[in-house]
């Protein structure tokens, strides 16, 4: 039997916020639960309000969780009650626009380094002075030489091997990539998912890839979940996601997708 | 054939980028008819954003250098005519839609006010008729509940009622060429498809002439009815975009439909193009794609020009054009 | 930064002005070998010569060479300057990045304080500083430095906010990075640029702002040779004995000016906005 690697139960998340003396809130996150099995890509696809971006936020604990469990490798990592560690490390992120991700007064290797600084347990005796650096910024389709350089002299392609490396750094299980092909063109965005799929093979990795681009969800993810201003409304397999879907929200974003080849079947 | 509205001819130009001249567009051929949907499609640097500006005369003077070429628009040669006259056709003959709906809104203004200004400027309607119009303008882009939306401000809308709020001023003198760069890049897929949508109706109802700019070539598919790709400022390949797209002649727009995961199977990789953009500054000689083309032969090292395939295909490539001639 | 000090020296103005600060420099740092005489030593029978050959730019009410007084002022009125500000800019940089990034209560009390600060005219708040602190260039310097202080730590206030906001802070966060950490490492560096640029404006103010509190007695105590302090005398003479005060104000003037334009020149030239 398969452990799942990552469990999120009946999570909500709420922003309250004042307007003109009027006090509003968002409900970004209702009631959404999933599990992610190591070794698998799982997709979370969603316009913006979706809730997906909070979702990640709340993973990668940047916000609190209002109610609702998420446990990682079957240890609590966040729940309303707060306190809990945070396994820094073992989950990783890759965001969306490398321009703004990586500090431009960084050298490549500090940038990839960083994390390292913070480890804690095991792993910081294990990976607190590694050599890594070099290895993975050539799995990540760079050269050695350019660990000197900063990031505004490498292209858009680039940056986001940067950012991928550093989330490599830590060897971790887990790694959440918020839209990180949106900013690219789309030659780069073939070329970094290329490179997604080799390092996930190579290293082991377990992805929960969030995206509104219905192409690369397809093209990536084994299984898919489809949310809906806040709402989970559609969680299964790829293939019955984009062949079978059941609700109508799902068809109805996958009905607007503009596919070159949607439009030439029909003629 | 229907009389071209936007006629543009081996349009070439440089920008002075710290002292050095950088050629940015070569030879750039682009023909639209009235009525009819065109699709400039290329990647960052490819050059489509500067096609579009340099069609109002909107690039900036004391860097830009036209080398070669010239624009019509609607019998008029843009190049050669004076600011004042080019800033005539601006918003009135000539309508633009960017990606960025809120760069043009007056966030100050409410939307009927900013409509009803943009009206009056560029007609001789009276106070009362310019009122009527903003109205049906906005009814025109679907909006349902234009008494309300007249009176709020942009901040107040959505990213897409924005966007169809741009589009109603930009059709409202009724002009014969609307140049939308990106215009849906910044929404999300199924506004997306309203909106292209939108543009596609009006362009049929009005006869606009439409240049759709875009990265995107789901979005082209989807409304243009011709396709032109740009590779660093040249153009590559053009036709109808069911030629071009379903049977890509060019090497890079073969790689580029390649590259989309839409298609691939899974497990399979995706194809990728080798090598890196070229740095413009040094414009290589011959075919601008040929360090990058698994196909490149001898004749490489010379330029190609745009060659028939057939009555509306051409293509910048000389593996495809030795082919056509043999 | 050898290409940024051609591109200043480029342009007409900012070449000069390059130049003369470079002679500044020079004379600040080496004053006490390039005075002809003592700055401080008294000579009564040499009182109130005209400028000749023996003193350039004459001598004082007590015979001291107003020449040798002005090169031995620039140390203590430059250095006195550079000083306050340095101090100004870095308190204010770490106080406001921390409360910038912070944000919550700390940042509201932090901010209010600046508005009491800022409610003040700069002078007025100078003046009543040194007045309190007591007369001495120390003090000086030291109110100079509080009166400047607001300036830094908004600033740095305001760039943190924006800096806090980009995916590198947030990147840094999911890494379990401390606060201290990011503001060393993420946001000071990033917002150094203005200050650098603020810096660069503000010393020829300060200098400024240390001659008027000399002139008005409360800087520098005599027999120091401070040129607010010297002019406060040589006013005195202006009208029989004109070089007293022109020199010693003509040497507060290029310095200030030689300050501003380059203060000026380094915007231009780090501004991003400004540049192409």
């Amino acid at each position: 039997m398969n452990q799942d690697l990552l469990v999120v139960s009946g999570l909500n998340k709420t922003f309250s916020f004042k307007n003109k003396g009027v006090k509003h809130e968002n409900h970004a996150v209702k009631d959404v639960s999933f599990a992610i099995k190591p070794g698998e890509v799982f997709g979370l696809v969603g316009e913006s309000g979706s809730g997906k971006s909070t979702i990640a936020n709340l993973l990668m604990n940047l916000e609190s969780v209002d109610s609702g469990e998420i446990t990682f490798n079957g240890v609590t990592i966040a729940d309303s009650k707060a306190q809990n560690s945070f396994p820094y490390g073992d989950i990783q992120v890759v965001f969306q626009d490398p321009r703004s991700s990586l500090d431009p007064r960084m050298t490549i290797r500090q940038i990839i380094e960083e994390p390292l600084r913070f480890l804690s347990g095991a792993k910081k005796t294990e990976l607190g002075n590694s050599s890594d650096v070099v290895r993975l910024i050539q799995a990540v389709g760079l050269r050695e030489e350019h660990l000197d350089r900063r990031p505004h002299q490498f292209s858009g392609g680039q940056r986001q091997r940067v950012a991928i490396a550093r989330a490599l750094i830590t060897r971790p299980k887990l790694v959440v990539l918020d839209e990180p092909t949106s900013a690219l063109d789309i030659s780069v965005q073939a070329q970094v998912i290329n490179l997604l799929k080799s390092l996930q093979s190579e290293f082991g990795l377990t992805y929960l890839f969030i995206s509104h681009n219905m192409g690369v969800v397809k093209y990536l993810c084994d299984r898919v979940g489809v949310l809906n201003q806040g709402e989970l409304v559609e969680l299964a397999s790829n293939e019955d996601i984009f062949n079978r879907p059941t609700h109508p929200y799902t068809k109805k974003l996958l009905s607007s997708v503009p596919s070159m080849f949607k439009e030439m079947e029909s003629q | 054939m229907s009389e071209l509205v936007l006629d543009i001819k081996d349009l070439s130009l440089s920008f002075l980028t710290s002292g050095t001249p950088v050629s940015i567009l070569k030879s750039v051929e682009l023909q639209i008819a009235a009525g009819e949907i065109v699709g400039l499609v290329g990647e960052s640097g490819s050059g489509k954003s500067v096609t579009a500006l340099a069609i109002s005369k909107l690039l900036p003077t004391q860097i830009t250098t036209f080398s070669s070429g010239s624009i019509y628009f609607n019998g008029m040669d843009i190049l050669t005519s004076s600011e004042e006259s080019v800033a005539q056709l601006r918003g009135k003959k000539i309508g633009f839609v960017f990606q960025e709906p809120m760069t043009a809104l007056n966030p100050t203004m409410t939307i009927g006010k900013q409509l009803f200004h943009v009206i009056r400027r560029h007609s001789d309607l009276s106070k009362e008729q310019a009122q009527a119009k903003v109205r049906a303008a906005l009814e025109e882009v679907l909006i349902a509940k234009p008494e309300i939306v007249e009176n709020q401000y942009p901040f107040q809308l959505s990213g897409g009622m924005r966007q169809r709020v741009v589009i109603a001023m930009a059709m409202s003198a009724n002009p014969a060429l609307l140049i939308a760069d990106e215009p849906t890049t910044a929404l999300d897929v199924t506004v997306q498809a309203e909106i292209l949508n939108l543009i596609g109706k009006l362009a049929k109802v009005h006869g606009t002439a439409v240049l759709l700019i875009s990265h995107d070539l789901g979005v082209i598919a989807n409304t243009c009815s011709k396709v032109t790709v740009l590779y660093a400022g040249e153009v590559v390949e053009t036709g109808k975009v069911s030629d071009v797209l379903r049977t890509p002649l060019h090497p890079y727009t073969q790689a580029l439909v390649k590259s989309l995961p839409d298609i691939a199977a899974r497990g399979s990789s995706l194809e990728t193009i080798a090598g890196e953009f070229p740095d413009l500054r040094k414009r290589p000689e011959g075919c601008i794609y040929a360090p990058r083309c698994p196909k490149k032969f001898d004749k490489c090292s010379e330029s190609p020009v745009l060659m028939k395939v057939d009555n509306e295909h051409s293509v910048a490539c000389w593996a495809q054009g030795s082919r056509s001639s043999s | 930064m050898l290409k940024s000090i051609k591109q200043l020296v480029k342009n007409r103005f900012t070449g000069g002005a390059f130049i003369s600060l470079c002679v500044i420099a020079f004379i600040a740092i080496f004053s006490p070998l390039l005075t002809p005489y003592s700055p401080i030593d008294t000579k009564p029978e040499d009182r109130l010569l005209a400028p000749g050959h023996l003193h350039y730019f004459g001598t004082d009410e007590l015979g001291r060479d107003i020449f040798s007084r002005i090169l031995a002022g620039t140390r203590i009125s430059v250095g006195i300057a550079l000083f306050a500000i340095l101090l100004a800019a870095f308190v204010g940089t770490f106080i406001g990045s921390f409360s910038g990034f912070i944000g919550r209560w700390i940042d509201q009390v932090i901010m209010r304080s600046t508005d009491v600060l800022l409610a003040f005219p700069t002078l007025v708040l100078a003046l009543a500083l040194s007045a309190a602190l007591g007369p001495s260039i120390v003090n000086a310097a030291l109110a100079i430095a509080i009166v400047k202080l607001p300036i830094y730590m908004r600033l740095a206030r305001t760039q943190a906010l924006s800096i806090s906001q980009t995916l590198y802070v947030k990147s840094a966060r999911t890494f379990g990075v401390k606060s201290g950490w990011i503001v060393r490492r993420h946001i000071v560096p990033n917002l150094l640029t203005p200050i650098v640029i603020q810096i660069s404006l503000d010393i020829g103010d300060a200098i400024l702002l240390i001659a008027t509190l000399g002139f008005l007695g409360l800087g520098a105590q005599p027999p120091t040779p401070e040129w607010g302090a010297m002019i406060s005398t040589g006013w005195n003479y202006l009208i029989d004995q004109w070089w007293y005060p022109t020199f010693t104000g003509a040497a507060i003037f290029i310095t200030v000016m030689a300050f501003n334009i380059i203060g000026d020149g380094i915007r231009d030239l780090l501004d991003p906005k400004a540049g192409e």
